[in-house]
């Protein structure tokens, strides 16, 4: 694909694009570097420092400023070679509830035999300071970035900052990769009661026919019974689509969908099935969670705690990328 | 602010300001002290309200607007260097007191750079380059602790860094010193820079007007009513200086003042009117012999509600203090006194422009109402060998004139030089310039003269002053650079002026300093010491700062020139020289960054390696197969020596990580050195075992 020039510039200056890959080397060229508030003062005292040396012939004035020059720009390639050379190995995406802070494990590498001080790491919504790479070694930096909205939260531009040794110059180099972490559903508080799904056809066996209380659809995994394949949709153009059944044997039956939560709007209802889902959670129990295009079967666990939570943070929105 | 930061500030601070106290007024030095002594006793004592008071910005800037107000009464005037200097002395201890955010520290840091900085006004010697090199690393630290205050990083790392940061820098920096062109004069000049610390003092010791000579900067200027006098006649008469302690020459300190006054014919008479620069003591300069006393200009009144004044003459000066000069002019007193040794006091200080009428008639000896002093025939212990001198030559002559001039024709027909450089002089100061060195400036000849007088018995006194001035247009201009010593001589009942300089460089007297000592800059110094005076450590330290002034504070244009010319560039163009600098600073950035290492030139040194294992095999008559790898040909080695099997197989294994994975350096480093070792057992055990089975 090409992009027009003014884009691909863009692209190239400030990677508005997620299209690096990993582990990424900061090279030469991704690194900018201009003088701090604190270094265009120094510079102006030192301008003025060189008007009053020539005005009054001192010397060792021409010398003090020299001095001063000299140190800013050792300080400048010092700056420099501080950030430049260092390797981001991965980046994970961790996963939260909406509100909260949504950690990503950042897993630096500092090939140099000295170390690396005072790094940052940032991004439009979060930042970690004072970072020190030991010589020689790994250091994971875990960044917590502030989730909103349930939903696919990409990392974003990653800036990697730094103004040591003096503060005089700051440094800095993007890397925008396409991680991306996972937001679930803010629990509402103190949800209501879990609800039981109806008793009355406990005695439907799934297994008895396949004309048995159809619970939902899901996407067609290999091994499926060809008998459980909803035709009718496939005819329609809509895919494999296999049909799921209720199950679970007698009450007790938790079955968490959107219209058993009987709220209006739609994310307080996935507010509230994620309360649910981790009510059903702390309590052992099993249950089945059905969402427009998701269903899954009765269970508990860590499994289905993670794929139910997973379902409420993409409902509606792009599905999820594997990380 | 943290104590961390404020800490490094104030030391940063203290390095600073201590050159300055040489200088300062007692009171700024103090107050600047005790705001951040107050201010590390409010870091201590947080909770002490009124201290929190006092340094809140609200105060502190109040007291830095009292601070100007009395630097402004203590020093006469604001707008000039000194004053400046002193005002920024205190600024920088009053944002010490009130610093709060890291903004603050970022301007108190700037301010206290350009302080540094302003040392330099006063002092460039080796001493204040020194003393230069702690601040500048005080500097770089607290920059260090200011970038991150909650950084664990120990003081002594950072001190390191700083350290290997303006090491570092240093090549750079002397680079930009050599290349860097120097502009030539001022690019502006505060209205009291000129003199405000330069002129004549009330004491003189051989060397002092020598210095005083090369300052360029203007004493006072002069408008004649009438005819102008002729440049020998030019001797402004300044502090007349009777005291002798043997090596240094003072003001008497009992004077009188003088009653006589001028009887002559009127036209004799020379009316002028004198624009003295301010030079902050009591001396007014006259014409030699002042008949009158000085009196507020009539013009000057207008002067200073002129709209229209004089430009050549006012156009630098600061603007005269009206009020004093309408409070002199109201109750009609003289701007000063003459005194009885013929010195005009003014009755304190002169810190401002100053215009006066004076005047004089031109005489070379001047009657004595009074006798002459003991003072002025009084001789200390040292000099022997003058008074001997003295005493015989007097006793060849009929007559104190005649004897008087004597001397003069001694200066002249001995080989005595007039040089601006003359060597240093030790104890008996008179006795060396008389019969050892030779040389030396006016104040040399005058003392000389002085002590040949009074050793045979005749009073006299030096006299210093000014000698010649300049026309400019219709104005006289006497720069500190015509600052001359004479000699007075009580003979026949009156004092005569004697000037034995005349006598050695008469060119001096005639048409002034530069005619007198044509290339004096180029002679070197060095060159005229011998040897028993370098055992001098003395002399040695004077030597060094010689060189010192030579190669560093007067490095300028031509020294540039000849820098060149020695890199065979005669007057190299802007072009080359920037492509100079550039190639030497792309040099400096990589031998700073680290010669970056190739990876072509570590892949060789484990290629050396293999190439070593494999030439000690060949020798042992197993060469390398074409299209063998390396693990086949070191096992087909192992079957051959089985003892060595384990060492052909740790090599491989090292060979195997060096070539094909990415490692550290320290990792490499290590391998490298297990390699070489391996080699070493290798050849050691396959030479002996070949010697045990070969028999």
């Amino acid at each position: 694909m090409i992009l027009p020039f003014n884009q691909r510039i863009r692209q190239r200056l400030f990677r508005v694009r997620a299209e690096d890959g990993l582990p990424h080397l900061v090279s030469h060229q991704r690194v900018y570097i201009v003088p701090t508030g604190r270094g265009w003062a120094f510079l102006l005292a030192l301008l003025l420092m060189l008007v009053a040396s020539v005005n009054y012939a001192l010397s060792l004035g021409y010398a003090l400023c020299f001095l001063l020059t000299g140190l800013f720009a050792a300080t400048l390639l010092h700056t420099y070679r501080n950030l430049a050379g260092l390797q981001i190995m991965k980046i994970d995406g961790g996963q939260c509830f909406a509100n909260e802070s949504l950690p990503f494990r950042i897993v630096l590498t500092n090939h140099r035999s000295q170390a690396r001080h005072g790094l940052r790491l940032s991004t439009a919504e979060a930042r970690v300071s004072h970072i020190r790479l030991e010589p020689e070694q790994d250091c994971a930096v875990v960044l917590p970035v502030p989730a909103t909205q349930r939903g696919i939260l990409p990392l974003g531009r990653l800036t990697l900052q730094s103004d040591w040794p003096l503060g005089l110059w700051t440094c800095w180099s993007y890397l925008h990769v396409a991680t991306q972490g996972l937001v679930y559903p803010s629990p509402e508080a103190n949800p209501p009661a879990l609800p039981l799904a109806p008793g009355e056809d406990a005695d439907t066996s799934p297994k008895a026919g396949l004309q048995g209380d159809v619970s939902g659809l899901r996407s067609y995994r290999p091994g499926d019974s060809i008998g459980s394949i909803a035709w009718k949709s496939a005819a329609r153009g809509q895919g494999l689509l296999v049909r799921t059944f209720d199950n679970d044997e007698g009450g007790g039956n938790t079955a968490l969908n959107l219209h058993s939560t009987g709220l209006p709007a739609i994310e307080q209802q996935l507010s509230r099935l994620c309360a649910w889902v981790l009510l059903a959670e702390s309590r052992q129990t099993a249950y089945t969670l059905q969402l427009a295009n998701q269903h899954l079967s009765a269970a508990h666990g860590t499994e289905q705690r993670t794929l139910a939570l997973q379902a409420l943070a993409t409902y509606n929105s792009a599905p999820v990328q594997p990380t | 602010m943290d104590a961390r930061t404020l800490y490094a500030l104030a030391i940063l601070l203290l390095l600073v300001q201590l050159p300055h106290l040489l200088h300062l007024p007692l009171w700024v030095s103090l107050s600047g002290a005790i705001l951040i002594g107050l201010r590390l006793a409010l870091l201590k004592n947080p909770d002490r309200k009124l201290l929190g008071t006092l340094l809140s910005p609200l105060s502190v800037t109040l007291l830095a607007v009292v601070c100007a107000v009395l630097i402004k009464v203590d020093y006469g005037y604001f707008l000039g260097r000194d004053p400046c200097v002193a005002f920024l002395f205190f600024l920088v201890a009053a944002k010490f007191a009130e610093v709060r955010q890291p903004g603050d520290a970022t301007i108190l840091l700037c301010l206290a750079a350009f302080l540094l900085l302003t040392q330099y006004f006063y002092s460039q010697t080796i001493l204040a380059a020194l003393v230069t090199l702690p601040a500048v690393i005080a500097l770089a630290h607290a920059l260090a602790v200011l970038r991150d205050p909650e950084n664990p990083a120990q003081t002594r790392e950072q001190l390191k860094l700083v350290a290997t940061l303006l090491i570092q820098g240093l090549p750079l920096a002397a680079l930009l010193f050599l290349v860097f062109p120097r502009l030539p004069g001022p690019l502006w000049s505060l209205p009291e820079d000129a003199a405000a610390s330069t002129g004549l003092s009330d004491s003189m010791s051989p060397g002092s007007i020598g210095q005083l000579s090369q300052s360029d900067a203007v004493a006072f200027r002069v408008e004649f009513d009438g005819a102008i006098p002729a440049p020998r006649d030019r001797y402004w008469r300044g502090p007349v200086l009777s005291e002798f302690d043997g090596r240094s020459w003072n003001v008497s300190r009992r004077l009188l003042e003088s009653r006589t006054r001028y009887q002559g014919p009127a036209s004799d008479v020379i009316d002028y009117t004198v624009t003295l620069q301010p030079h902050r003591q009591r001396w007014l300069f006259a014409l030699d012999a002042a008949v009158s006393l000085p009196r507020t200009d009539l013009k000057s009144g207008r002067l200073s509600s002129d709209t229209t004044p004089n430009p050549a003459i006012t156009g630098q000066s600061a603007p005269i203090s009206a009020e004093l000069q309408a409070s002199l002019s109201r109750s009609g007193q003289p701007l000063g006194r003459l005194m009885s040794d013929g010195q005009m006091l003014a009755g304190s200080a002169v810190t401002q422009l100053l215009r006066y009428r004076q005047s004089s008639v031109l005489l070379d000896a001047r009657p004595a109402s009074r006798p002459p002093p003991d003072n002025t025939l009084f001789l200390p212990g040292v000099n022997q060998r003058s008074k001997r001198f003295a005493s015989e030559l007097r006793a060849s002559v009929p007559s104190d004139a005649a004897y008087a001039q004597a001397v003069l024709q001694h200066f002249n027909q001995q080989p005595y030089r007039y040089t601006l450089q003359p060597q240093l002089l030790g104890d008996a100061p008179v006795d060396e310039f008389l019969f050892d060195t030779l040389a030396g400036f006016c104040e040399h000849y005058a003392a000389a003269f002085v002590v040949l007088m009074r050793g045979a018995g005749i009073p006299a006194r030096v006299v210093t002053g000014y000698l010649g001035g300049e026309m400019n247009e219709d104005y006289m201009i006497v720069r500190q650079s015509d600052a001359h010593a004479w000699a007075e001589a009580f003979i026949d009942g009156a004092w005569k002026r004697y000037d034995p300089t005349g006598a050695v460089a008469p060119s001096r007297v005639e048409q002034g300093l530069s005619a007198a000592l044509p290339d004096e800059a180029s002679v070197p110094r060095l060159a005229r010491l011998n040897k028993s005076w370098l055992s001098n450590a003395q002399l040695r330290w004077d030597a060094l700062n010689h060189q010192w002034q030579r190669l560093v504070i007067d490095f300028d244009n031509e020294s540039q020139d000849g820098l060149w010319e020695r890199l065979g560039l005669a007057k190299p163009q802007l072009w080359q020289i920037t492509a100079i600098v550039l190639a030497l600073t792309g040099l400096w950035c990589a031998l700073v960054l680290g010669v970056p290492r190739f990876s072509r030139q570590q892949a060789a040194a484990e290629e050396r390696l293999w190439a070593q294992l494999c030439t000690q095999l060949r020798k042992r008559q197993l060469p390398r197969a074409p299209a063998e790898t390396p693990a086949e040909y070191l096992e087909r080695a192992a079957q051959a020596w089985p003892a060595q099997a384990w060492r052909l197989q740790q090599l491989q294994e090292h060979f195997a990580h060096l070539r094909f994975r990415i490692l550290t350096d320290s990792e490499k480093d290590r391998r490298q050195k297990a390699v070489r070792q391996l080699l070493r057992g290798l050849r050691w055990s396959l030479t002996r075992s070949t010697r045990t089975t070969t028999p």
